[in-house]
């Protein structure tokens, strides 16, 4: 045995137990979060804009929540077809053209998620079987859709606002 | 085929109205206070081509509570009153655009006439009441209620501003009332605890009070009131004098020597009382009055000036005169006739 192999051996032993561990506690972290916009004026006496948490603010029906999902790759691993579905609640309505995802394919479903499908080509049919295209308020689900492999320690978020009914 | 066409074209039309008849408004005043709205995420991936479990994250907020009461005012423009009569009532709508169950304090406030006029008296014993056996208008003895109870989410009420005319009020006199409704706790008969706004960002603890009611002409923006205006304005009354001549002797023809018959149709509209109306109509020239032939309303009056309602060239030279005494809009019409020969 050379001393070469006898490192390269080590090197394997030392990382097997590692990649167990990481995908063990889940390879992909997410996290949601819903803040609404706060107008406020700073020290300067300037008017700014602050998103504050949802859940630490007053939100009545007419108010527009931001709902964010933060997205990260903690393994080691290239994550490939990652999908992101956010279901549209019953109490809000999807604000029309505001959901963002850098890299990100985005559709809408009016189905309760059966099909997915970009706002020009979604339809909703009568009962008498006449379509017509779907309303932004009809949205029930949105899907995002990264293009290529997220690397290991990539990250992002894709966001959408949506109107407290 | 045109008569096929036109036909299908009403159908069509119909529909179309119907349609527009059954549609409903959109909820106005949203999701219920206290209720949980979340945000659920869900991720797919795959490592080394193979599908990986779900992964989902949730974050929610509670929805507060929205203080939003609208007052309108159902009158389009002043009410018309006479200057004397009791209990005269403005009209206004309170409604609920908030999302929870509230009770309203109602007060009337002097405004600024919300019809472009200026305010320049007051009404005597102005009261405030509830419509409350839902016969439309105010009933004395019916509609008791001073305050609106447990009025739900979305839903209207009607609301009296009642107030007492004073006598001698001059025609077009106005005055100008604010409806002012305030929220109060709902939940339980009677009147509840004035509701109170949340202070500092958000109590954290369930449901915070938001007011998100605009301003009105009694109140400010987000103070848990709302308020609208309304007006009286006092009516006059208007004479309106019908005069017509038909030639009652042989022939018809108005020549000279012919007989005409003057018709004066007398009557009065507007809410007001036109009080002491005197008719004065000055006899044709070349003509000359046919003595005995002046009547009020069917009966003869003497062309003297005596006790009796006319007289003929004796208020006024060369005229007939007639007093009609006050007289409104339910005054049955006043008829004067009086006949004159062409000279």
């Amino acid at each position: 045995m050379t001393t070469k192999t006898v490192v390269s051996m080590v090197l394997v032993v030392l990382l097997l137990p590692m990649t167990a561990a990481a995908q063990k506690k889940g390879s992909i972290e997410l996290r949601s979060i819903s803040e609404v916009e706060v107008a406020t004026t700073n020290a300067k006496g300037e008017k700014e804009v602050k998103r504050v948490d949802a859940a630490a603010s007053k939100v009545i029906p007419g108010d527009v929540v931001i709902f964010t999902t933060q997205y990260a790759n903690v393994d080691k691993k290239p994550a490939e077809n990652v999908v992101i579905i956010n279901p549209v609640s019953e109490h809000v309505v999807y604000v029309e053209n505001s959901a963002e995802g850098p890299g990100m394919k985005i559709e809408f479903s009016v189905d309760q998620g059966k099909r997915y499908a970009a706002p020009d080509k979604l339809v909703k049919t009568d009962a008498k079987g006449v379509s017509r295209r779907a309303a932004a308020r009809e949205y029930t689900h949105i899907r995002w859709t990264l293009g290529k492999p997220l690397a290991p320690g990539g990250k992002g978020s894709v966001s959408f606002r949506a109107r407290v009914k | 085929m045109k008569r096929t066409t036109r036909y299908i074209l009403t159908a069509f039309i119909a529909l179309v109205i119907l349609a527009a008849i059954t549609e409903r408004p959109a909820r106005a005043a949203g999701t219920p206070a206290g209720v949980t709205i979340s945000g659920q995420a869900t991720a797919t991936y795959d490592y080394d081509a193979s599908p990986q479990p779900p992964i989902t994250a949730v974050t929610s907020f509670v929805v507060d509570r929205k203080i939003d009461p609208i007052v309108t005012t159902t009158n389009n423009s002043y009410v018309s009153v006479a200057p004397g009569p009791a209990s005269q009532a403005l009209t206004f709508r309170v409604t609920n655009n908030g999302n929870a169950t509230q009770d309203y304090s109602l007060a009337a406030a002097n405004a600024a006439d919300p019809f472009g006029g200026a305010d320049n008296f007051d009404g005597a014993n102005v009261r405030v009441f509830v419509e409350t056996n839902g016969t439309p208008g105010y009933q004395a003895g019916a509609d008791t209620a001073t305050f609106i109870d447990e009025l739900v989410s979305d839903a209207a009420t009607t609301v009296y501003i009642m107030a007492d005319i004073p006598a001698g009020q001059a025609t077009d006199d106005i005055a100008a009332y604010a409806l002012l409704a305030t929220a109060h706790d709902g939940g339980a008969a009677g009147l509840g605890a004035l509701t109170a706004a949340t202070a500092g960002a958000n109590s954290q603890l369930g449901v915070d009070m938001v007011f998100a009611d605009a301003a009105g002409p009694a109140d400010g923006a987000r103070d848990g009131a709302h308020s609208a205006a309304s007006a009286y304005r006092v009516a006059g009354a208007a004479v309106t004098l019908l005069k017509s001549a038909v030639v009652i002797s042989a022939g018809n023809q108005p020549v000279t020597g012919a007989t005409i018959r003057y018709t004066i149709a007398v009557t009065v509209s507007g809410a007001g009382t036109a009080a002491g109306v005197v008719i004065s109509d000055p006899i044709p020239v070349n003509t000359t009055f046919v003595a005995g032939t002046l009547t009020l309303n069917n009966g003869l009056l003497t062309d003297a000036a005596d006790t009796d309602a006319g007289d003929v060239n004796g208020t006024t030279a060369g005229a007939v005169t007639v007093r009609l005494g006050d007289l409104n809009s339910a005054s049955p019409v006043q008829t004067i006739t009086f006949e004159v020969n062409i000279n």
